[in-house]
This record gives C-alpha cells, structure tokens and sequence, in this order.
C-alpha cells in the first residue's frame, strides 16, 4: 500500500546497477530532463514522464550527496558531482523549471541545495563561492518567487523558494547579493498579500535578510539614504496595513533595526518624522497587547531621544496627559524588569514636558471632536494654536 | 500579479471556507474542530491557535508550520493550509476520522492492545518516523493520542511540529501526561540538546503503553517520574509477552542516545517485521459506533467566538491621541499611511450577554414558538455575520436562514428574526450544559461525585433527544432567575 505513493522506499541500488555513471552524469542527466520542458511537442504524458525522471535523479542526487548510496561515494566522486552541478549551473537550471517540478522534486532540490550550501572544502564553502561568482542563480531565486504567485498551488512553491532563499541568507556574501537585488522590494509586496503562509514567509524572508548579518546591513544597505528612505516607506505599510501577524512581525523588526547603534542614519530619520510618530501612537492604542508592546518599543526610543524634532516634539506635549493616562494601564501586568525600567523612565520623561494651558485644551479638543473641520483649518491658523499652545516659551531645540 | 487561486480564496476568513462542527481535541495551543470545506464538502481537522494569549514566538511557529507544509506522506496527517482570522490562526490537516490509539485503550482494550495490533501499529509508526528523520525533523511528542487513525483504519502520525518544545510545555499546567513519555536526555538538556533519538525512546514507552494500556510509572507523579527520570534505570517490559515484544521495547528504552537504533534499524526487529494484519478497521468501526450511542462530545478549552478585534472599526488612534493641530498637516502623506486597519476586519459575533439585556421577555420557545423568545432578545451592536457557525441542533435554523438576504438591511421589528437565527444555531446542550458538567467534572473531588455528573450529563443529553429545546428553556429560566434575583425581585 505504501507503493502507490511515488518514489517511497524506492531501491536505489537497483536503480544504480542499472544506470551506471559517473558521478557528472547525475548532472548531466538532470540538464537532460530539464531541456525537455522547453521542448515545444512535449505532451501532457510526456510532461509527467519527465517529471518523474527529474524526481528520480535528484533523489539519488540527494542520497550520493549525502554518502547514502551502496558503495559509499569517494571523496573525489563527491567532489566531482559538485564540479559537475556548479559547471552544468544545475540550481540556475532547476529554478528556471521551479514550476514544472513535481512537490517532491521540489522539496529535494532544497534539500540538496542547503547541503551543497553547507559543504565546504579546505575551509571555503565551494557552492557559496560558485554563488557569488555567478549571481544570476540568487537573482533568478528571488525572481522565482513571484513566478510562484501566478501557479496554481503557488503556497508549496513559494514555502520551497522562499526556504532556499533564507538558507542562502545564513551566508554573509549571499546576504549582500539579496541586499542588492531590487527585487527584494518586492518581497514588502507580497507581506501584504492576504495568503498566511505567502505573507508570512515573505517576512520572515525579510526578517533574515536585514539581521541575520546586522553589520553588513548597516555598512552596506543603511548607509544609503535612498535604501532608509524607501525601507521606512514600505515597512510603515506593513504596520499600517498588514494583517494582525504581518503588523506584529513588521513592527518587531523595525523595533529589532533601530536599537542597533550602527543603524544610526535609519533611527535618525525614522524618530524625527511626525508621521511614524502618529503610526506608532495609534499602535499603541491597537486592541492586540502583543502589538501593543512592539510599538512601544519604537516608541520609547522616539521619546528617549535628547533632540527629538519640532515637529515630534509637539505631538508628544500635546499628548502629555493622554499619554500620562495611557501608561497609567500599559503593561501594568509584566514581570520584565527591563521593560519595566524602560516604561518607568519614558513615563518620567513624558512627565517632564511642558503643560499645555488650560484655555488651549478646549480649542484642542474642539479640534479632535470635529475632525473635519480642522483638517481644513488653514495652515497659519494652525501655526498660531501651535505659538500659543505651550506654557514655556522655550524652545525644544534648546533643551 | 496575483494568481487567481490567491484572490479568490486568500481575502476570504476561514470561518467563510470552513463550518466548523465539532471539537474534537484539546491541546496547549488550541482546540483542535473537526470541519468541512464549504466548497469541496470535504473533511478536515482544523487546529485553532490564539496568538494574542499564545507565549509562542510566532516566527517560531511559522517555521514548524511551514516544515510540516513540506512533508507529505501516506504515514502522517498531511498539512493542508494555515489561515489567519482576527487573532487566531486556523491550521488545516488531514483529518482522522478513526480518532486515536488512545482512544482504543480508553473504549476497547483497557488492559493494552493484543500483540499483532501493537506490531501492526508500532511497525506504521516506525515508517512514519523514518520518513520523518530522513527529512531532518523530530516529533518530539510520540504517544498512543498522537497515532491516528482514518476511517480504513490505516495509522497516521499526528500532532506534531506544532506540539512545540518542552520549554513552552512546561510553563503550562496542562502539561500533564506528556513527561511519561519523555526520554531522559530531553529532560534534562536544553532544547537543542536531543536529536531525533528522543522519538524513538517516546515509541518505546508508547509500544509499552499499548500493550499494557498505561506507560511505565504512570501512577506516580508526572513531575517526580520526569526528574528520577535521568536517574533512573529504563522500565522494562514484563509480563505475558513475546520475546520479540520485550525485545522491541528493550531496544527503544536505552538510555543513552547515540546506542538507540534509528527508525531504519528499528524495521528489522523481530517485532514489526512479521505483521499479520493489514488495517484496523473493525476496531474503529466499533469505536465509532460506541462515540455515537454516548453523544461523545469534547469541550473546547477555549471559547470560539473570542475575538480581539469585534468591531469592523479598529482604529483607536485617532480618538484616542491629539494629532489635530500639527504643525506638518496631514497632507504630507497618503491618508492610508495613517490610519491602520486591521484587515480582515472581523465582525461581531455570539454575545452571550444580549439575553439578559432587554426587557425581561419570558416567552419561551415551547410556549409559544412564533413569537420572540429568550435567544431572540438582542443588543443594539449584534452583527449579522457570526464568525463561525456552530453546529446546529436546531430544526428551524434551516428555514428561517434564508431570511438573511431579505432583512439585510433591517427595520427594527425585522431585527429580531435576524438575530434570533444567529442565536439559533447556537446549541444550548453542547456549550453550556454540557461545559458546565465538564468543569463539574474536573473539580469533583471524587469518583463518586464524577459518577453522578456523569449521570446528570447523561440525563441531560437524553431529554434534549426526547424534548428538543429542553436544555434551552431549562438555561433560559436559570439566567432569568438570576436576573430577578440579582434586581431585587426575590
């Protein structure tokens, strides 16, 4: 009964007598089966013929790769089987045909692919190495992922891609090949999609690519300010937008990216906006505790900050007591020391804002009863309620 | 850019693709429903995971999900979809109709399991472990209620990934019952201290389970058994058993990892390579019918209409702070940026506490069924669209449900019949008379007591046969009562 599944307990040493070869030929053979895919007269039969032949060959790829087969491979044969994959570019080939691949065909390939990734010789990673020198197979991986989308049972696809891609990331030079690729935008893109897992495995994708290796991130991609620019941009969409886990996953990351001091150029941007401010706030108020907290731990960094902007400045005076009143109730209920530290000094540091008078309040609350109408109050209106609305004259600039 | 498949199937809750109809288990990270796919009419086991009260890292667990996405095997329930809707993640499988083995000690073979079962099941398991640690995962929770069984009665590994580490197991008190099955090196490393020789000890103490109905040591104390545990000699199996059944179990309990035999090996003991039977058909058939004739059913551990986001109006934000008289006018960036909304904006679902809310209405449903009852009392922000539909037990339900489209957009007077066939598809028996024995239940202190819980269940379960309704007016007139009492009309 266990037959009928395909390739279960298949004999590969039955398999070997009949097909002797030399350790390339595994490669060559995959190439083999693959071109047949373009092949314009190739039927519906034929498809699923070579399809089988593929999982056939890269299962026993697999099991010589791994030492599995009977006799076990030499080390030379073993070395001769990568020469031969990185030559023939196998994982360029396989990508291309991702799609046309049967599921356990699929899952071998990653199999095999974080294996080789593994594999080193002399102390250098030898499929690491090919990678960097020839690019086109990563970018042609990111790629894949968004041809994944438009299959039918594009989740398995994806899940697969998306596995090889956060394997290649372990590995610093293959982490800067995905930094630089433009098509790892798109992977903000796909977060937003409502499919859990596509949503998910995109940002984990993320996750892994900006902190698996946090210097490299920050010498190499924050250091742009085009790169800050358009990574706050897309990731206060994920927080804005996203389902409850894309929302609480995007907002941990940026909370994990801007307490690294390296990052500076992107904590310094992000906490002087007033925009990120208001999207943090209104975080803050979500009904999710859990999200709740990833946002206070942005927010804390924008209210420690000693020379927060204007701008930022102004909504937090003009929150003081809400604020005061918000965190009268937060995480009352955590045992975290340093959580608790770090509320009981963003609380002090609330606390020393400057109050706003008494006649000012009422305009203010004027305001938020009728959203509407202030949101066409003319911008010297505003500037006016702004000079009148503190009690010092002082200048945040001067603090 | 998005196939078809993705637009028509990802924006819709999963409440909408599955009716949900029974709880079928009960586990530390949710209540496992049995349910149907509205479309295709098929069977699946759906696994509710509450994120918002789960410690669970939710990378962590996207991770095991997503492994547990790339197995696929006639030896496991197979993984079918994760969804997410409000704060809970529906994690779709395979469904077992047969239930599982320990479903067979508790209904059939008290005192363990005849031997050519035991080696029929324990050889299926031993294959789906293989096939597992070829694909570089642990089980990590290998016990008699995590082999299953389908409808043919063919064995199935069930529960795992999911079942998560033992850190997490730990820090819950519902632990009970799994540390039996531990092997001694996942007791006292840490997480990362065992490999996949851990399942192989655990299919030791459960080949031990089936035979003799108990795992080793299983009247003492789960914490005590669980700290001796490294200290310990392995048990051993004795009694009226083959050798090659002693030989088994001997050979899974060594203490040391690295000497267990591999799953592979594992198939060449004498006790799984000479099966005489092929499935357990009959066994299930049998257990099915026994589950029927009690009416068996299981309380869930967590409430299904708990939602965090009730209102399709998440946003708290701008009532709540002062964003008003900035200085940067809100012109700068897209409105969107702004104001976050939660997709998937869930509706509202059953309130229990809309009955006691509105004019005292005592009508019954058996006095007098056309005019509104107790279910039909309601609350202003009731919802149409309920999250989940639970079983109906309720003839009219049917009927009145194709009023929906009509009375959409209600006059007040229609509200009433609205709400009400909400409520109606709500079963009075099965979520509150039936919970509360259960809980009567678990804090009886003896058996005596349990006996008669037990009894009035029974009762219960019995009446609501012969009288349908009855558990309604009988839940209709305590909460009236209370009501009374509570406002002073004693």
């Amino acid at each position: 009964m266990f037959k009928k599944y395909k390739n279960q307990d298949l004999d590969m040493a039955f398999w070997w007598k009949k097909n002797p070869k030399t350790p390339s030929d595994y490669a060559r053979l995959i190439i083999e089966q693959l071109n047949k895919f373009s092949s314009p007269s190739l039927t519906q039969d034929n498809k699923r013929k070579v399809q089988e032949e593929c999982t056939k060959y890269l299962i026993g790829t697999k099991h010589f790769i791994v030492g599995d087969t009977d006799p076990h491979p030499t080390p030379e044969a073993i070395d001769e089987l990568y020469t031969a994959m990185h030559r023939a570019d196998v994982f360029y080939e396989l990508l291309l045909h991702f799609v046309d691949l049967e599921f356990e065909a699929r899952r071998e390939c990653m199999l095999i692919f974080s294996i080789c990734l593994g594999y080193s010789k002399d102390n250098k990673f030898v499929t690491v190495d090919y990678l960097v020198s020839q690019p086109k197979t990563i970018s042609l991986m990111l790629r894949t992922a968004e041809v994944a989308l438009q299959q039918k049972g594009c989740q398995d696809i994806f899940l697969t891609v998306g596995n090889m891609i956060i394997e290649c990331i372990k590995y610093e030079q293959l982490c800067r090949i995905i930094l630089k690729d433009p098509q790892l935008w798109k992977f903000f893109e796909f977060a937003k999609l409502g499919n859990f897992e596509i949503s998910t495995e995109s940002l984990q994708i993320l996750s892994a690519a900006f902190t698996a290796h946090p210097k490299l991130v920050s010498k190499e991609f924050f250091s742009n300010e085009i790169n800050i620019i358009r990574f706050i941009k897309c990731i206060n969409k994920l927080m804005a937008h996203g389902s409850y886990v894309t929302k609480r996953q995007s907002t941990k990351l940026l909370a994990s990216l801007i307490v690294i001091r390296s990052n500076n150029a992107l904590m310094n941007i992000y906490i002087n906006s007033p925009e990120n401010l208001k999207l943090i706030m209104t975080l803050m108020t979500d009904k999710s505790k859990n999200l709740q907290l990833e946002a206070f731990n942005v927010f804390k960094v924008m209210v420690a900050n000693p020379r927060k902007s204007k701008p930022v400045f102004d909504i937090l005076v003009k929150n003081r007591d809400k604020l005061l009143t918000y965190f009268k109730t937060f995480g009352l209920d955590s045992q975290d020391s340093t959580f608790l530290d770090e509320r009981e000094f963003i609380v002090q540091e609330i606390d020393s804002l400057p109050r706003i008078i008494s006649s000012t309040t009422e305009v203010s609350n004027n305001n938020a009863s009728s959203s509407n109408a202030a949101s066409i109050t003319s911008p010297s209106s505003v500037m006016n309620n702004q000079s009148s609305i503190l009690t010092h004259s002082t200048s945040p600039d001067s603090r | 850019m998005e196939s078809k498949e993705i637009s028509i199937r990802s924006r819709t809750p999963p409440s909408k693709l599955y009716s949900i109809q029974s709880c079928i288990g009960r586990g530390n990270f949710g209540d496992v429903y049995k349910a149907v796919d509205r479309v295709t009419q098929e069977i699946v086991a759906i696994k509710l995971v509450n994120l918002e009260h789960s410690d669970e890292d939710i990378e962590l667990l996207a991770q095991e999900i997503f492994f547990l996405a790339e197995l696929k095997s006639p030896l496991i329930t197979n993984y079918i979809a994760t969804m997410l809707e409000d704060v809970s993640m529906w994690i779709v499988m395979e469904y077992c109709g047969g239930g599982s083995c320990s479903d067979l000690l508790k209904r059939s073979y008290v005192n363990g399991l005849p031997e050519e079962k035991v080696s029929f099941i324990i050889h299926e398991v031993t294959l789906g472990l293989k096939y597992l640690h070829e694909q570089r995962k642990i089980h990590r929770d290998i016990k008699a209620a995590n082999i299953l069984l389908n409808e043919e009665g063919m064995v199935k590994l069930g529960d795992f990934g999911v079942s998560g580490h033992i850190r997490s197991t730990l820090k819950r008190d519902t632990f009970v019952g799994t540390p039996y099955w531990m092997a001694p090196e996942v007791v006292c490393c840490e997480v990362d201290g065992y490999n996949e020789k851990a399942d192989i000890w655990s299919l030791g103490i459960t080949t031990y389970e089936l035979l003799k109905g108990l795992p080793p040591l299983s009247k003492y104390d789960p914490m005590k058994v669980m700290t001796n545990l490294p200290k310990r000699k392995p048990p051993k199996l004795q009694g009226p058993f083959s050798d090659a059944a002693k030989d088994f179990v001997a050979g899974c309990l060594v203490k040391t990892p690295a000497d267990r035999p591999s799953a592979y090996n594992l198939l060449s003991f004498e006790f799984v390579k000479n099966i005489t039977i092929t499935n357990l058909k009959s066994d299930v058939d049998l257990i099915k019918q026994k589950k029927v004739q009690e009416r068996y059913t299981k309380v869930p551990k967590y409430p299904l209409q708990n939602r965090l986001y009730r209102n399709s109006n998440t946003v708290r934000g701008k009532e709540f702070w002062n964003f008003e008289s900035t200085r940067l006018s809100t012109t700068q960036i897209s409105k969107e940026e702004l104001s976050p909304i939660t997709q998937d904006s869930p509706t509202s679902s059953l309130n229990m506490e809309s009955p006691y809310l509105l004019h005292g209405q005592t009508v019954t449903p058996i006095t007098n069924p056309s005019s509104s009852s107790f279910r039909k009392c309601t609350q202003p922000v009731f919802e149409l669209d309920s999250g989940m539909d639970i079983d109906s037990g309720c003839p009219n339900a049917q009927a009145e449900t194709e009023i929906v489209p009509l009375s959409n957009h209600n006059k007040k007077h229609k509200k009433n019949d609205i709400q009400a066939l909400k409520i109606e598809k709500f079963d009075y028996l099965k979520n509150i008379v039936s919970h509360i024995l259960n809980r009567m239940y678990d804090r009886a202190r003896d058996d005596e007591t349990r006996k008669y819980v037990n009894e009035m269940l029974k009762q219960f379960i019995k009446t609501e046969a012969n009288v349908p309704g009855f558990n309604e007016v009988f839940i209709e007139e305590i909460s009236l009562r209370i009501e009374a009492i509570k406002k002073g009309f004693v």
